[in-house]
């Protein structure tokens, strides 16, 4: 199965990965042989089989929603890329 | 100052014979300098001697300093480490500084352990060799031409080397067991909810478990101890009770079932690996144990199934590295970006590796409209059969027995442009993080060119007792790896 590089441009706008044009014939190739692959799991069958998508068979755990005080903001935001005060900074994009 | 093991290390600190200080300083000499030579670390812990005093001041206060008191870890750089960088091996996180531990960080360190470094990893934990990681490939100890595995690939090199007396990986799909094979130590994957997750950077949420890479069987049953349990930070961690693994490890097997799976035994396999089954197998019988044949047929689908469920869950787990709050930005200055779409994603083209934009790839594809049903909504349902061929098998034995990986290490660069092949290397390791089992790696002597051989110990949900004390039998069968240059 082959991927068209249409579809490869497609995923990664919604990946959100600007991608130049090596790496678009590089993953088209790459991803079609995986997908290639894998087209042997269509084989098994699995009607009305539920979906698995934990291995956890207990309910979760939940804590009590409360506020607390958090004293290293500071420390948070400094690791941010560009900041004013304690403010996100981005460039204009409208 | 030679320890075998981190237990005796731990035993002659807390009887003072030997202080943590000393032993702090002289593991972190010997990170820095042949950590340095393997790429064993991506960051060291400055700070790590002045903790070691502070265990030593407890003791000299009479204190009790914790059951890990002076042993000189390395944290794999998954795991964030309060005020010590946590980059993920990737340029996404080079500068991230975490406000916070990892739980597995704080228990480890409440219970007196020092942390040396942080540990070299595949970006994202994403890799089968360490050679995708951002800040350079980690070497494999015994033979610097080839890899350590992946991803904890410079937990198992440094403590194969002994720059750290036991380390803290992740295992996705593998990523414990196979480097701990490939460098000849011992790695432990605990059923999926012993250890929690918080804190510790997320690549595929319902398969990351984190566990212990040590010398010895017993160090992994001590390590354990510590990082096991229910933490309210986790709502996937366990409520179930964590047993004392140390007090009742014994390498007794007698009366045991132990499964050869079927599957895993057609082929495929280095000969070395394969001798080392046989001589386990037969070794175990002798020592009373029943040997039978289990089979579960979907494993032969665990490698598709793992690959889609695990990309699909980084694909939306990694949607939150957007140049925003933390992590890098793509420069801006010449050509300012058209709308908020293009800021994401230049800064995220810029910020990942090959590798890591491959799986978000994949992920976002087995994911999308028109193709969801076809692979990860069929990749979960065949998951399920899979967990249950699991659950089904284990009726009829109490550990399974077969190879961590088809080869022993092999050389840097062999599989680094073929991602296909570098996947089926994972063949089999990926199952048991889809089933949620434990599974561990035990080292089972080398190859005829002197590579460490390791085999797999996998067991029911909660089972960890059962699979570490076969595994304490194995290391009776084999011995310990020792160290490269030391034996």
């Amino acid at each position: 199965m082959t991927i068209d590089r249409d579809t490869i441009e497609k995923i990664a706008r919604l990946a959100r990965l600007t991608l130049n044009g090596t790496e678009i014939a590089m993953y088209q190739q790459q991803l079609s042989r995986v997908v290639e692959a894998f087209t042997e799991l269509a084989k098994v069958k699995t009607d009305a089989v539920e979906p698995m998508v934990t291995p956890l068979t207990e309910s979760g755990l939940l804590r009590t929603d409360r506020v607390e005080e958090f004293s290293r903001m500071d420390e948070v935001v400094a690791g941010a890329p560009a900041v004013v005060g304690r403010l996100f900074k981005v460039p204009p994009v409208v | 100052m030679e320890f075998a093991e981190l237990s005796t290390a731990v035993t002659a600190v807390r009887a003072k014979k030997i202080s943590a200080a000393e032993l702090a300083q002289e593991y972190l000499a010997r990170a820095r300098e042949r950590g340095a030579e393997i790429g064993a670390f991506i960051s060291l812990n400055d700070k790590a001697v002045d903790k070691a005093r502070q265990i030593d001041h407890l003791i000299a206060k009479g204190q009790d300093p914790g059951p890990l008191a002076g042993a000189c870890l390395g944290i794999k750089d998954l795991l964030c480490t309060d005020g010590l960088r946590t980059t993920a091996g990737s340029r996404m996180l080079e500068k991230f500084v975490p406000p916070y531990s990892a739980t597995v960080v704080a228990r480890l360190e409440s219970a007196g352990a020092v942390t040396i470094g942080k540990t070299n990893l595949d970006e994202f934990a994403m890799g089968s060799s360490n050679e995708q990681s951002a800040f350079g490939p980690c070497r494999n100890p015994w033979d610097s031409t080839r890899v350590a595995g992946g991803s904890s690939g410079g937990s198992a090199a440094a403590v194969a080397a002994e720059l750290v007396m036991a380390a803290i990986g992740t295992d996705t799909g593998g990523s414990i067991r196979q480097p701990a094979a490939f460098c000849g130590v011992v790695g432990v994957k605990p059923t999926y909810g012993r250890v929690s997750r918080y804190g510790i950077i997320a690549f595929a949420s319902s398969l990351d478990q984190a566990g212990p890479m040590t010398k010895s069987v017993r160090d992994s049953a001590l390590l354990l101890e510590v990082i096991c349990g229910q933490d309210a930070l986790d709502t996937t961690s366990s409520a179930q009770n964590v047993p004392r693994f140390v007090q009742q490890l014994k390498p007794q097997t007698r009366g045991l079932k132990v499964g050869l799976l079927k599957e895993y035994l057609s082929g495929g396999v280095d000969a070395a690996i394969t001798k080392a089954l046989e001589r386990a197998t037969a070794e175990l019988r002798s020592r009373g144990a029943e040997i039978v044949e289990v089979s579960v047929p979907l494993t032969a689908m665990a490698v598709p199934i793992y690959y889609l469920v695990a990309t699909s869950e980084a694909s939306s787990n990694l949607s939150r590295y957007d140049g925003v709050r933390y992590g890098s930005r793509a420069d801006f200055a010449e050509k300012p970006p058209e709308d908020l779409a293009e800021f994401y994603s230049r800064s995220r083209g810029q910020g990942f590796g090959p590798e890591v934009k491959r799986r978000i790839m994949l992920g976002t594809y087995a994911l999308s409209s028109g193709y969801y049903d076809a692979y990860f909504r069929k990749a979960c349902q065949v998951r399920r059969l899979l967990h249950d061929q699991f659950v089904a098998a284990f009726q009829s034995c109490d550990v399974i027995l077969g190879p961590v990986t088809p080869t022993t290490a092999f050389k840097i660069g062999a599989n680094i442009k073929d991602p296909l092949q570098m996947y089926l290397s994972d063949i089999f390791t990926t199952a048991t993080n889809l089933a949620g089992l434990p599974g561990m790696s035990v080292p089972a002597g080398f190859d005829d060119q002197g590579l460490p051989v390791g085999l797999q110990v996998m067991a029911g949900h909660f089972q960890e007792q059962t699979m570490l004390n076969v595994g304490a039998a194995l290391e009776e069968i084999f011995g310990q790896s020792g160290s490269p240059g030391r034996g």
